[in-house]
């Protein structure tokens, strides 16, 4: 066996209180080899960005490194001087993280950026490291990379920016890199190619790449070994093949069952949506543009039945949020119709509208953003009543109580503020508060999208379950294939403000008719095993 | 996915943040400068409401013992008529925190609903409103009043409107930007969503979200009401005599400081701490609430 070339062993990491050090990392064992890629799995607030962090010896305060030993190629992370470390981060180990936006200097040009990087561990010239900068930007992948180095952040795509973020990381040949969630923020398609990206890095440079991710499946493509996560404790380590073939512990398997892949059963509605009394939503032609050029909504129709859910799925900046809120009544197109329950929403006074919303509700993708910092959870959910119920103070109390059953949450969380929850009981919170009034038609936009793969399996359970008890129905939309796949029956895809397909999820995935759905049909990462997908 | 779940599923709860909610306010008040500027805003508010019973009366001649310096009789020394400064400061308090108190709230009220207006109509309405704050910070202060008192004449109403009315430019323009922040987030869209009429939306959601950090800009705007009473007063615009504030003090202990510079020394004296008082507490709250944003 070969020295590995990062050794964690016993690793304790707490953070410092009023007056005690309360533990975050509970001895956490790790070894990573030259060139190997290892996966660490687990939900947030596992320990395992801060474990990554410590590596780096950038674990932000008031957390401490509280025992154990990180060694990275036989030196001891502890003991290094912070000079050393200078030296270590960026020569040795480097990190990508899941903004790209926000760890680039947005008034500097990647240019400059990339040359600061290549110049902070070499002697060489500017000129010297600008031409090192543009070979860089063209290995990693951005197109025309002579002309691009003088741009800006904000001028390239997410995707491209993290390329960006990986020739930065890549500058000075590190042994070890260290992501995390690298692809995250990004749409399904560009996870795949930045994927494929730093496996192309690691095998030609011989890299070792860290990689954190709470998704099972990405990591078993990507990684040769996987250690999972989980409170603070390592719970399952080894190779990626023996581990997914049989987990040892049921966390792991909670993980892999969470995953959604093309494999699943879809899920299927108890009741029959019933297209009787005409569509309950029904959008014709409908565009809506932003300043002169930007044609959001591009001449859409579509018709959702009652009680059905309909799929609407496509990349961030395709339009989906602004025809779900155009069909919500929310904005108005400039031309085409949108009826809900056979009334245009157009013709409606504000008032009639505003009376009218107690029928349509949306779910929103932030789960702790869309609610309101200073209000306890009973409170949240009880204003959709005060505002369009005369009930009293008692009913009004019930009802809430009734509400946070229907979503599995319990009454002990009543008094509490959004922060004092977990993104998932927040989801839960604002189902509970989208539901108040009974509606029929539901938007779900990117509701799981923001939660872990665990989290997003059970709101997905109860999602399904509500359509069941309650009748709703559901315009599912998501950038994720997989799971409006899961979600619903019918499924339009849309791109550049158009909706490219839409038809039955079989005939969809049977025989895509645009190129763009292949692309997202090709990226949907599945479980695999020495590249071999498992059926599950 | 599977129905049945695992123990190992349940979703537990975040450990509750130590310095969650009603944490913020016990965090900000056991700050030493907090406690310390209290301490001194606390004085200078009890001297001016129990003067009246335990201080000599502000008004009381003692001529043959005129510009005496600070005594056990006289802890602050007294003027030129051999009235008791201590008195007289207290008295003085009253009117200058009175004033002040008055105006920082005109100035939150008027700023609060301009600002406001500006951020949730967007648009030209916003434009207008805007330039005519930046005009009005454009304008030197002095000159701004001068017109006033000459329009309004400078009896206490009017010194209060005229002061408040001043400040009101700069907390328009916090209270803009405060709601505008908060109207760009998120669970404002969902509450639009849901049906919650845009007024309620507005002041049941948004104005609450906003009043810490306009909190914060009025212990500031108090600190500069107190300043500009007494510029005005010390100028000849403000208080006008025999009513005494701070800086109408400030103003006869000027003329007399050969005589005594207690005189002027401790109306002085006591405007720095005021100054500084408020203007820790303002600033503390923003520490408070920034650390806890962040």
């Amino acid at each position: 066996m070969t020295e590995p070339l990062l050794r964690i062993s016993e690793l304790r990491i707490g953070v410092r209180t009023a007056n005690a050090v309360r533990p975050l990392v509970e001895g956490v064992d790790l070894a990573i080899e030259p060139g190997q890629r290892a996966a660490l799995v687990g939900e947030s607030g596992s320990g395992k960005t801060l474990t990554a962090l410590s590596v780096m010896r950038l674990n932000p305060p008031p957390t401490l490194v509280t025992g154990g030993r990180i060694e990275l190629a036989s030196k001891d992370i502890a003991t290094a001087t912070e000079r050393d470390m200078v030296g270590l981060r960026g020569a040795e180990m480097a990190m990508i993280y899941q903004d790209p936006l926000s760890s680039l200097n947005p008034v500097r040009t990647v240019g400059h950026q990339l040359v600061e990087a290549i110049r902070a561990h070499t002697t060489i010239r500017a000129r010297a490291a600008k031409r090192r900068a543009v070979d860089l930007l063209g290995e990693v992948g951005v197109p025309d990379p002579v002309t691009r180095i003088d741009d800006y952040p904000h001028q390239f795509s997410g995707g491209m920016r993290q390329r960006v973020m990986i020739a930065m990381a890549v500058s000075c040949s590190p042994s070890l890199l260290i992501a995390d969630e690298p692809t995250t923020a990004l749409d399904v398609t560009t996870q795949a190619r930045i994927l494929d990206l730093l496996v192309d890095l690691s095998d030609q440079r011989g890299m070792a790449v860290l990689f954190i991710t709470h998704d099972l499946a990405i990591a078993s493509g990507f990684c040769e070994r996987i250690n999972v996560m989980r409170h603070g404790k390592l719970v399952e380590h080894g190779k990626m093949g023996t581990v997914l073939a049989a987990p040892a512990h049921p966390y792991t398997r909670t993980l892999l069952d969470a995953v959604i892949t093309l494999d699943a059963q879809p899920r299927t509605a108890a009741v029959e949506p019933s297209d009787a009394d005409g569509p309950l939503v029904e959008a014709r032609d409908v565009v809506r543009t932003f300043g002169r050029s930007v044609r959001a909504v591009d001449g859409v129709s579509l018709s959702i039945p009652r009680g059905g859910t309909f799929g609407l799925v496509g990349e961030s900046g395709s339009g989906k949020s602004t025809l779900a809120g155009l069909l919500l009544g929310l904005d108005r197109p400039e031309s085409g119709s949108v009826r809900f329950a056979g009334t245009e929403l157009a013709t409606l006074s504000r008032e009639a509208l505003r009376a009218r919303r107690r029928h349509m509700q949306v779910v929103l993708q932030d789960p702790i953003g869309s609610l309101n910092r200073r209000k306890t959870v009973a409170q949240i959910v009880a204003l959709p009543l005060a505002v369009h119920d005369r009930m009293s103070r008692a009913r009004r109390r019930d009802r809430v109580a009734e509400l946070l059953d229907l979503v599995r949450l319990p009454k002990a969380l009543l008094g509490r503020y959004p922060r004092e929850l977990s993104g998932g009981q927040c989801q839960r919170v604002n189902i509970a508060r989208a539901i108040a009034l009974k509606p029929d038609f539901l938007v779900l936009d990117e509701a799981v999208s923001a939660v872990d793969v665990v989290i997003q399996a059970q709101i997905l359970d109860l999602l399904g379950d509500l359509q069941d008890e309650l009748g709703l129905t559901y315009l599912f939309v998501s950038h994720d294939l997989a799971v409006v796949r899961y979600m619903a029956p019918t499924i339009a895809v849309m791109y550049r403000g158009r909706i490219v397909e839409q038809g039955d999820r079989a005939d969809i995935f049977r025989n895509p008719a645009h190129e763009y759905t292949r692309q997202l049909i090709d990226a949907i990462p599945a479980v695999e095993l020495d590249g071999e997908r498992v059926r599950r | 996915m599977t129905a049945s779940s695992p123990p190992v599923l349940l979703e537990e709860p975040p450990a509750l943040p130590e310095d969650s909610g009603p944490g913020l306010l016990r965090r900000y008040l056991t700050r030493p400068p907090v406690i310390a500027a209290l301490v001194v805003i606390g004085v200078l508010v009890i001297m001016a409401v129990i003067a009246p019973w335990v201080l000599h009366s502000p008004t009381a001649l003692d001529v043959p013992d005129r510009f005496a310096p600070p005594s056990g009789a006289h802890p602050f020394g007294t003027d030129e008529l051999g009235r008791d400064l201590l008195s007289r400061v207290a008295y003085a308090g009253r009117l200058s925190l009175g004033i002040a108190f008055g105006a920082t709230v005109f100035a939150m009220v008027l700023g609060t609903v301009w600002g406001m207006a500006a951020a949730a109509r967007g648009g030209w309405v916003d434009e207008v409103l805007m330039r005519i704050a930046e005009a009005g910070m454009a304008i030197p202060i002095i000159l701004f009043a001068l017109v006033f008192v000459a329009a309004f004449g400078a009896d206490l109403v009017a010194m209060t409107l005229i002061t408040g009315f001043l400040m009101s430019f700069l907390t328009a323009r916090i209270a803009r930007s405060a709601v505008l922040s908060e109207l760009k987030s998120e669970y404002v869209h969902g509450l639009t969503a849901v049906g919650v009429p845009r007024m309620r939306i507005l002041f049941g959601e948004v104005l609450p979200n906003t009043l810490p950090s306009l909190l914060a800009q009025s212990s500031l705007n108090l600190a500069t009401s107190v300043m500009l009473e007494a510029t005005l007063s010390f100028v000849g615009l403000g208080v006008q005599p025999p009513a005494a504030s701070w800086g109408t003090m400030l103003q006869n202990g000027y003329s007399h400081l050969y005589e005594s510079i207690w005189y002027p020394l401790m109306p002085a004296l006591v405007i720095v701490l005021a100054i500084a008082a408020l203007n820790t507490l303002g600033s503390e709250l923003q520490v408070v609430l920034h650390r806890s944003a962040s």
